[in-house]
């Protein structure tokens, strides 16, 4: 089987010289996406060579809906008092993610509205109580945005909340609350939420502490093209300093049912998808992993993704809230993904939320195989008393 | 480097620089592919394609013309076809659709195929041309492919030859590439039996080109083929070419696996990308690579511009075939949208004719440069007023028109944007249309209205309808301009204008108000709970109306400023016969934000919208004659021509 390592004639991508914002500009916007697609291919097959394409088997509840912050894009959250307001008690939400749990995810990624009455002891309450009901799990909770929300709530130092957080296990946190990483963008889709600073310097701090942290970006509403590259920049620059981002993720908005969604009433064409990634790709060059989404976009454009740079396809989810509240739906099955990353050219590779590649599937495997094997491996660890 | 990459990389460095590669070099390049391997290709493919047509992607304005889906052919993968008219999925059309069509949507080029049948026999499709070619001097015809050509000879007993001859004499400019499939005799005795052998559709073409008719060609990949057929393929249509040259553009098509599976047997760019690439390397002597977007869908299309194509398929209107078997593509890409999107791909977009030139400057309404009040900037966008209320969800759903914005703006205020130009097109208020007259056309017939009670246009009243008085004052809502009128009809008819009630301008006075849109949806939810205050009596307007007049009321109509620019009536049209072919889907799509938003049962508020007309039928359009009629009569009995309540 080709190793990967061809020795067939590559677009030389980089030159080994940093790509500047002028540069970045001019990736996104006007080199001809086939040149620019091989660039970013390139880059990739740099720091990844071969045809492994990894996934996460994970689990996406939210714990609570109810959020005062008021994002012009969500149409996930209510109000208090709401009829369709929830909160979860941690044992609800223990019990949601062992169910997951037992159906072969392998991580919680742990998010939800702003609620002005939750405490960080209830935050610890939720760690804790999955914990109890799933010892193995790995637990990827909160945000940069939550962390800043509860800190400005309650008063208590973000060190403080993610020194809590570090002492009960918790490893790594997702980078939601991004969005675009400029003032001017955030003062007109989300004026409430943290400001870029905020995000940011959370984002430090928790990798100062040991945290690994994925970085997002949601585009494709009122930010310029600058914009954009304004916020692969900042990622830029903090990455150089901490090392900290383990991943970029990012994903075009959705109009649908939001407040904003009635303004930019069109959602970015897919090709501007493509361009995005592989203009992170080449930008971002101090980040290992680059995430190609089916579910956000389309099987097409995660696919062309796979083809401009990015190496990861993200999570197979079990459950997943935000996103179909605002009008989006998709079926999502292992099968499905399997499928999508075999058709697109690669080799499907089951993940852990650090990255690690557990196993590499051949044509053979279908989903049942891999999630029969994920359980069997439990069994396995039960018995010999992990 | 081993050696057989080293055949590889050699294979690529000629490619790129458009040598020939032999079946040898061509075959190495499909032996095992990866996405390595695609991404060399790509670069070798782009090189070339660079060299022969710099950075400009072409597209033409065509129009697609299938006559019948009815076909004898019967092959294995086609959803498109029916076997008689029986079927109720079966459509002939007419020549006068078809010329009209042509004549209103002005394309450059048509591309006329479709099915084999006695519906449209040889005389019929070849005076279609003729006629076609008569009105229409310039227009580029590529019309019947080599399956129907072959047909045509059989069925009436003249050569190919023959045929060619006469359809040339009559106006075709060039045959289109269907039919090909994939040459392979494997696959043609599994999927299309019946159908031409290769070197007889390879015969056909090489005849045209013989007399001096440019075609096209294309394949069919992704139905269980191998890389190796489709490389040979590819080699048997170049050395057609080189026989016999004339093809002008290639084309691969993606098999559409319609309502099997799409995500394990749907195109695939990876697929489309490689065979896009391999094209441009192995076809050195055809000139023009195609990425037919609706079968390759659009990002992938797009992208393979940057893999070796030059042309992106044109703006089609009313694709079929490929739809019919599931093709998920959008049915029609404005050319302006076609143009963006070759911008964004990085390409500069140039617009063709059907022989491939770029279409005159002179043709300035063609490329849509055309100034215009509305649109003194090709990439600002049109704006179009929406109101604001819960009835229009629906449109919200679908987005506003290709190269349109919409502009929030309750019913009154649009008439006023109207009638200033900042905004060009609006579903305006009925009862504000007659002073609107020489400044807007109707837009079709679609707009808003209600065949009995709408529950959205209320007066809540504390005093029973009938009961309201010179004494009673009545709060109008300023948003309004139909309904208010309507009021005023339906209280003065009855009485003398003596008696009418006076405007109230503090709603905690008056006796009964005027509201709507979805403050009268809630009120009327909530049983006449409005502001706090409840009333008694909920008067729905249009219910009143239905039950005088036995007729539906129109409360508003989709108009357009007579002075837009006709790119922006085109997209405007094509928004709302979108609008009309998806009308359902949209309005349930709508339902679940609209719930939400109001605060109530998905079900009740799909009751409401079930009870709004947005696409106007004959009733609807009596119903708002008779309205402006009425209204025209009982002004005029009005001093000043106007009730008080009447805002300027």
């Amino acid at each position: 089987m080709n190793s990967g390592n061809t020795s067939y004639p590559r677009p030389v991508c980089g030159e080994n010289r940093r790509v500047s914002p002028d540069e970045a500009l001019e990736l996104l916007t006007r080199v001809p996406v086939g040149d620019l697609m091989r660039r970013a291919y390139g880059a990739r097959a740099e720091r990844f060579p071969g045809r492994v394409v990894t996934y996460v088997l994970d689990t996406n509840p939210n714990y609570t809906n109810v959020c005062v912050t008021g994002c012009r894009f969500c149409a996930f959250s209510r109000p208090q008092g709401h009829a369709e307001a929830y909160t979860l008690s941690p044992r609800s939400l223990a019990e949601r993610v062992r169910k997951s749990y037992e159906r072969g995810a392998t991580t919680v990624l742990l998010q939800g509205g702003h609620h002005p009455g939750l405490r960080l002891s209830d935050w610890l309450a939720y760690v804790r109580c999955i914990r109890a009901a799933c010892p193995h799990i790995h637990i990827h909770p909160f945000s940069p945005s939550e962390v800043v929300f509860l800190s400005k709530t309650t008063g208590a130092p973000v060190p403080e909340i993610l020194g809590a957080l570090y002492a009960e296990g918790i490893r790594t946190i997702p980078g939601g609350g991004a969005e675009i990483l400029c003032d001017r963008v955030r003062a007109r889709i989300a004026p409430e939420k943290a400001t870029a600073a905020e995000w940011l310097a959370v984002a430090e701090t928790a990798h100062r502490m040991g945290f690994r942290t994925t970085a997002t970006m949601m585009f494709g509403h009122v930010e310029t093209d600058e914009e954009i590259i304004e916020h692969l920049v900042r990622l830029r620059d903090l990455q150089d300093r901490t090392g900290g981002f383990s991943s970029f993720i990012p994903w075009s908005f959705k109009p649908g049912n939001s407040p904003l969604g009635k303004e930019v009433c069109q959602s970015a064409h897919p090709l501007r998808y493509v361009r995005v990634l592989a203009t992170a790709r080449l930008v971002l060059d101090n980040i290992d992993h680059i995430q190609s989404s089916w579910f956000s976009e389309s099987i097409t454009a995660g696919q062309l993704g796979l083809l401009a740079g990015a190496d990861d396809f993200g999570g197979i989810l079990f459950e997943e809230n935000v996103l179909q509240q605002a009008g989006h739906q998709r079926a999502t099955t292992l099968d499905t993904v399997l499928t999508v990353i075999r058709r697109a050219g690669f080799v499907p590779a089951r993940r852990d939320s650090l990255y690690n590649v557990i196993e590499e599937h051949d044509d053979a495997a279908a989903g049942a195989d891999v999630l029969a094997r994920v359980l069997a491996r439990r069994t396995d660890c039960t018995e010999r008393g992990r | 480097m081993n050696s057989r990459a080293q055949h590889i990389a050699d294979a690529l460095v000629k490619g790129a620089a458009g040598r020939r590669l032999n079946p040898s070099e061509a075959m190495a390049l499909v032996d095992e592919p990866t996405p390595d391997l695609l991404q060399a290709l790509g670069d070798a493919a782009h090189a070339n394609r660079v060299a022969r047509h710099g950075n400009r992607a072409t597209y033409v304005f065509n129009v697609q013309i299938n006559p019948s889906n009815v076909c004898s052919g019967r092959c294995e993968f086609c959803r498109y076809s029916v076997e008689s008219l029986d079927d109720p999925r079966a459509y002939s059309l007419d020549e006068h659709e078809i010329l009209e069509k042509v004549t209103h949507l002005a394309p450059t080029e048509v591309h006329i195929t479709g099915g084999l049948n006695d519906l449209w026999p040889y005389e019929r499709c070849r005076d279609l041309v003729r006629e076609l070619r008569s009105q229409h001097a310039a227009l580029h015809i590529k019309a019947f492919d080599a399956v129907e050509v072959e047909h045509f000879a059989t069925a009436s007993g003249e050569g190919v030859a023959g045929i060619l001859a006469e359809l040339i004499d009559a106006g075709v400019n060039a045959l289109p590439g269907g039919g090909a499939e994939m040459f392979s005799e494997r696959l043609r005795q599994r999927f299309w039996p019946g159908k031409m052998p290769a070197r007889q559709w390879l015969a056909v073409h090489e005849q045209a080109h013989r007399i001096g008719l440019p075609t096209n060609a294309t394949m069919l990949f992704g139905l269980g083929d191998t890389w190796e057929e489709r490389v040979d393929h590819m080699l048997a249509l170049r050395s057609s070419q080189d026989r016999c040259p004339g093809y002008e553009c290639f084309i691969p098509l993606a098999y559409q696996p319609g309502d099997t599976d799409p995500v394990a047997h749907g195109p695939t760019p990876f697929v489309s990308l490689y065979v896009l690439a391999l094209a441009r390397l192995v076809l050195d002597n055809i000139p023009h690579i195609k990425s037919y977007w609706p079968s390759l869908g659009v990002p992938a299309a797009a992208a393979g511009l940057g893999y070796g194509a030059d042309d992106m398929d044109g703006t089609l209107s009313e694709e079929r075939i490929m739809h019919a078997a599931g093709a998920s593509a959008p049915g029609g890409l404005a050319r302006r949208r076609m143009a963006e999107m070759i911008t964004i791909a990085g390409f500069e977009p140039v617009e063709r004719d059907g022989l491939f030139h770029p279409v005159a400057a002179s043709r300035g309404d063609r490329i849509g440069t055309r100034v215009s009040p509305q649109d003194d900037s090709a990439s600002r966008p049109f704006r179009v007023s929406m109101i604001p209320y819960g009835n229009m969800a629906p449109y919200v759903q679908l987005g506003p028109p290709e190269g349109g914005s919409f502009v929030e703006e309750f019913p009154r205020a649009s008439l006023a944007s109207l009638r200033a130009g900042s905004v060009v097109a609006s579903c305006a208020p009925v009862g504000g249309l007659p002073r609107l007259r020489g400044t807007v056309d109707c837009l079709g017939a679609f707009g808003i209205a209600a065949r009995g009670p709408v529950q959205s246009v209320l007066l809540l009243s504390h005093v029973p309808f009938d009961d309201l008085r010179a004494s009673d004052s009545v709060w109008v809502t300023d948003e309004t301009a139909s309904s208010v009128r309507l009021l005023c009809l339906l209280l003065g008819r009855d009485r003398g204008s003596g008696d009418l009630p006076r405007r109230a301008f503090d709603l905690a006075q008056a006796s009964a108000a005027l509201v709507i849109g979805d403050n009268a949806f809630l009120a009327h939810v909530r049983d006449g709970l409005y502001r706090g205050v409840r009333y008694p009596h909920v008067i729905d307007l249009s219910g009143e109306w239905y039950q005088r007049t036995g007729l539906p009321f129109v409360f508003a109509r989709w108009v357009v400023r007579r002075d837009a620019p006709a790119h922006v009536r085109e997209s405007l049209t094509a928004w709302l016969e979108q609008f009309r072919s998806r009308e359902d889907e949209l309005v349930a799509a709508a339902v679940p934000g609209e719930a939400q938003r109001l605060g109530l049962p998905a079900d009740r508020v799909a009751d409401y919208h079930a009870g709004v007309v947005r696409v106007l039928g004959p009733d609807e359009i009596r119903g708002q004659e008779a309205f402006l009629r009425e209204w025209r009569l009982y002004s005029g009995t009005l001093a000043g021509g106007e009730p008080q309540w009447i805002a300027p």
